[in-house]
This record gives structure tokens, C-alpha cells and sequence, in this order.
């Protein structure tokens, strides 16, 4: 039930992303030049502070007419360790030219893979979210520069019910204290960004039994409830 | 005649066997113990004074003082820990509220393991269950909470995790025959582990299946003690009296979250103060869907559940 209604959502919101998504592939899609490194730098205050929050970095999609992070009370934001140490592209592609198409990527990003929703399959690039000149900056889908710490901006063009969400509290995870300034994981701190979808994973140990009761058998293939193993006897129902 | 002797020599000679009995255990125990001192290894003052320490709500701040420094000293002398007792008061204008995000829980049970190192929980007892339930059903007598951790989410299932409600109208209050357990100002409900006579009528009244038992000594490595505690909530207990989740006082008093929500990596976990209209929980609250277990037995729980929707 879950997880259906949760795949229903991200199909909407994703046939949403992929009509935005086209507009900055046609743009970057004839190679001709960088255009978001020409333009001026918006005036965005300094990441990590309380005036992070503004509601006119208005992404393209709103909740209920409410952009994402209209009337969101104040909050801080803990970015990943080393976002940008982790994506030195520039490095790199300040002397070479990249080829803007969409394509197979070959060595040495040959091992690297998309699996971010339509990600994965062509309809998103690199240069969706990606600057393609200097240290590896971001930019939103309106071309407005960003910097690796403001990534969940990024992420509320197309996730605006979960971004509003993140910013009310309702959505991610607050740090510190109940009390006070709020302090919010960004969204990459918890999700990756070029694949969001989190693994299964081994879970802590089961509750032990009651002392004096012997220890129940946890192998997966057991088909019966607790209180049928071992011979127990269910609830009387005559 | 000779019957009435008869009648009055049995009860005699039963007398007897009974003072030689306890003439035999008190010789054993005074020869026993010797190696831990007269009085179980505590001085003459402390076990009296913890023979005589009364109900937490009814002592001066003194007789909590004196009580907090026998506390202290019996956890060095059972753990070889120094630890400290905290006291601090309900803060004013605060009643706390939880809610848990059932679209997130993913049953890694981060939070169990996180209570019980926080709370130090005798390794035999947790005080959160994560039930394990078929997806779409809330079926709480199906409901499992010893899956295997191999691999979760399984398919199919999800996860509720249940723990003390902090019911605004608690069953287990009104079941306590010694006023043990009460409400405090902010909406906690604690248990005063000292005075508790282990008569467990709370655990029958609770329907959340949320209170444990200590049936024997706590087992609880001196390592794995957290020395930062409350009296009302983590410090060490004892055998024979019953325990539950207190919204983790030591750290919620003093600002901090509580570790089940410090420790949940999905980040489904909201903990915030329900008279404050800019809270998180006030948010969930008005903003989602929201739903309490058993809300028909009246108990007004102050933990809310609700989904991404």
C-alpha cells in the first residue's frame, strides 16, 4: 500500500520533471557554450547560516500555490563532509572541453552510473544539475548558480512536497537539540544523489525472550509466528 | 486435659523447628557476607537510609539529595561506575509530543539498539518493539516484533515501532496501587523505581504492551553504563521493579532529542514540544495525516503516527 502510493507520487512528480528537464537539455544539448558561467552569480546569502532560507529562490514547482520554502521557519543546514572534495571535476574540465550530449559515457567515467528516477534513463545529464565550468558548482534548472552546499535546492525543483516537508520538519532529519535554532541534514547527507534509493539492509539484533523461555528461531524461512513455534499453543478459540 | 496438651505441644514443637531454621539462615548470613561488610557493602546509614526513602513527589530537596548520593555510591559498588544523577525539573511550557513516520521506518531497529545504550537497559529487556506488519494491514495481533534482521524492508511488510505512549490519561497511573508512576507537568509519565513494589498491575493496564519487568538483577556490563542520568529516567535499576520509555529525560530536559531519534538513520522520527505552534510536531500535527494506536480505549497518547501522503 506503502509503497504503491509512493510509486504513483514519484511517477507524477517525475512526468513533471522530465518536461523541466527538457528545457535545459536543449540548451546545453548543442554544445555551443556554457551559459551559466557567463551569467553574473545570484546574490545568494552564505550557505549554513539562518538566512539560507529564501522564499524567492522559488524553484519551478509549488505545494497547494506555496513554493517549497515559503513561510518555512528559519533553519540551518549540516552539508555532507567534503561534498565538494568528492567532486573535484573541475580539476579536470577547466582544461578540457566536455561533449554536452547525452551519450555513453566513456573512461574514465565509464563506471559511472545514474540511477536518480529518469536519471538513469537519459532523460537527465550531468549538466542538468552540474556547472560545467570552474570547481564543479551546481545551477538550478533556470540556470541560477549554486554552490555544493545549497544542493537541496537542487533537489526541491522536482521534490517540492518533500521539500516543503524537510523544511517544516516533517520530512529528514533535525540535529542538536528539540529547542532553538534548527539544524537540518541537507538532503544529500541521507540520500545519494545519483542513487537515492536506499538499499536493504542488515537490521539490529531481535528482542531476546523472556528470561526462563527458550530463545526463539529466527530462521527467515520460518513461515510460523512466534507464538506457534516451539509447540506453543495459539489462542483458544473453542 | 491430655488433649489440650496435645493440641498445644504441636504448634510448640513447629515453633521450635522454625527458630532453628532461622537461627541456621542468620548464622549463614552473617557468615556469608562478611567479605561485602554488615550491610550488604553499604554503610549502616545508607541501607537505612534506603529502607526509609520515601516517594520521590514527597521528598524535600534535600532528602532528593541525600537519596540521588546513595544512588550514586550503589552504582559504584554494583558497577564500578561513577555516574551522575540528574534532577532536573519539567520545563515550563512544555509538553512533549512524538511522532513517527510509518512511510519511513525501515525496521533497521537503529532506535532499539540506541534506547538500550542510553537508557542502560538490562541487555534482556528493550523498551521499543518494532512490529513487523503485512503491508496495508495494522493488524496488531499479526503484528511480529521478532523478525529476523537479515535483510529489511522485506517485501510485503512494514514497520511500526511502538513504545510508552505518554498517554494524556495513563491506564498504568490509575492501576498503580502505591502511586509509583504519575504524569509530570510535561507529559511524561515516570516511574520512581525506588518505590515501585513490583506488583506489575501497570504492565496488565497498559494496552501498549510498553513497560518492563526487571525479573532479576539488571544485566548491565560496566562498560556499557551511561554515566549521564536521571533519577526519573536512566539510572541503574533494580530487580523487581518495572520500567519504561520516559522520552529520555536526561537529554529532553536539558534540550536535547531523545536517542531513539538521534539514532533513526531514516529520519522518520519527530520529537518536539506540543505547546510551541512553530514546533516540528505542531506541523506534522496539522499538516498530515495523522493516527494513534487504540485511540478508542481513551488513553489520549501523546505519540502520533503518521504517512508520506
Amino acid at each position: 500500500m506503502v509503497s504503491l502510493g509512493t510509486w504513483l507520487r514519484s511517477r507524477a512528480l517525475w512526468s513533471g520533471a522530465c518536461l523541466v528537464a527538457l528545457l535545459p537539455l536543449a540548451a546545453v544539448g548543442d554544445g555551443a557554450s556554457d551559459e551559466v558561467s557567463d551569467k553574473p552569480a545570484v546574490a545568494r546569502p552564505a550557505p549554513r547560516t539562518l538566512e539560507t532560507v529564501h522564499p524567492e529562490a522559488n524553484p519551478a514547482k509549488t505545494v497547494d500555490g506555496q513554493a517549497p520554502f515559503e513561510e518555512a521557519p528559519l533553519f540551518r543546514v549540516v552539508t555532507r563532509k567534503k561534498d565538494s572534495d568528492m567532486h573535484p571535476c573541475g580539476d579536470c574540465h577547466d582544461e578540457t572541453l566536455s561533449d554536452f550530449k547525452p551519450r555513453d559515457l566513456q573512461r574514465p567515467h565509464d563506471d559511472f552510473k545514474l540511477e536518480h528516477g529518469l536519471h538513469g534513463r537519459g532523460e537527465f545529464w550531468c549538466f542538468t544539475c552540474h556547472r560545467v565550468k570552474g570547481t564543479g558548482g551546481l545551477k538550478t534548472m533556470e540556470s541560477e548558480r549554486l554552490g555544493f552546499d545549497d544542493a537541496y535546492v537542487i533537489c526541491s525543483q522536482c521534490h517540492a512536497q518533500e521539500a516543503r516537508d524537510w523544511t517544516h520538519g516533517a520530512h529528514g532529519k533535525r540535529v542538536g537539540g528539540w529547542e532553538g535554532d534548527r539544524t537540518l541534514l541537507s538532503c544529500t547527507v541521507c540520500h545519494f544523489q545519483h542513487r537515492p534509493k536506499m538499499d536493504p539492509r542488515k537490521a539490529e539484533e531481535p528482542p531476546p525472550v523472556r528470561r526462563g523461555l527458550p530463545r526463539q528461531d529466527t530462521n527467515p524461512h520460518e513461515p510460523l509466528p512466534v507464538w506457534e513455534r516451539h509447540g506453543a499453543q495459539g489462542p483458544v478459540t473453542k | 486435659m491430655s488433649d489440650h496438651d496435645q493440641h498445644d505441644d504441636a504448634p510448640d514443637r513447629a515453633r521450635r523447628r522454625f527458630l532453628q531454621r532461622v537461627g541456621t539462615v542468620a548464622a549463614a548470613a552473617a557468615a556469608a557476607p562478611a567479605s561485602e561488610g554488615a550491610w550488604g557493602g553499604k554503610t549502616l546509614e545508607d541501607a537505612l537510609g534506603e529502607f526509609f526513602q520515601d516517594n520521590y513527589r514527597r521528598m524535600t530537596p534535600e532528602e532528593v539529595k541525600e537519596a540521588i548520593g546513595r544512588i550514586e555510591r550503589r552504582a559504584k559498588r554494583l558497577y564500578g561506575v561513577d555516574i551522575t544523577v540528574g534532577n532536573e525539573p519539567p520545563l515550563p511550557g512544555v509538553v512533549f509530543g512524538y511522532a513517527i513516520n510509518v512511510s519511513k521506518c525501515r525496521g533497521y531497529r537503529d532506535c532499539v539498539r540506541a534506547c538500550g545504550e542510553e537508557n542502560n537497559q538490562s541487555l534482556d529487556m528493550q523498551y521499543i518493539r518494532v512490529l513487523q506488519l503485512d503491508q496495508g494491514s495494522l493488524n496488531f495481533e499479526q503484528a511480529e516484533h521478532y523478525y529476523p534482521g537479515d535483510q529489511v524492508p522485506v517485501e510485503g511488510k512494514h514497520y511500526v515501532p511502538v513504545q510508552c505512549q505518554q498517554c494524556d490519561n495513563p491506564p498504568c497511573v490509575k492501576a498503580c496501587p502505591v502511586g509509583a508512576t504519575w504524569k509530570e507537568p510535561d507529559g511524561v509519565v515516570v516511574v520512581d523505581y525506588d518505590w515501585c513494589i513490583g506488583c506489575r498491575y501497570c504492565m496488565a493496564a497498559c494496552p501498549y504492551q510498553a513497560r518492563v519487568f526487571n525479573w532479576g538483577a539488571p544485566d548491565l556490563p560496566a562498560e556499557r553504563i551511561n554515566p549521564k542520568t536521571h533519577y526519573l529516567g536512566n539510572r541503574p535499576r533494580q530487580a523487581g521493579s518495572v520500567e519504561k520509555c520516559h522520552f529520555c529525560l536526561q537529554r529532553t530536559r536539558v534540550g536535547k532529542l531523545p536517542a531513539c531519534q538521534e539514532a533513526c538513520p531514516t529520519g522518520a522520527r519527530v520529537f518536539g514540544n506540543l505547546l510551541d505552534p512553530e514546533s516540528e510536531i505542531r506541523y506534522v500535527l496539522e499538516h498530515k495525516v495523522v493516527f494513534r494506536l487504540k485511540e478508542d480505549v481513551g488513553t489520549e497518547p501523546k505519540f502520533w503516527y503518521y504517512r508520506d501522503v
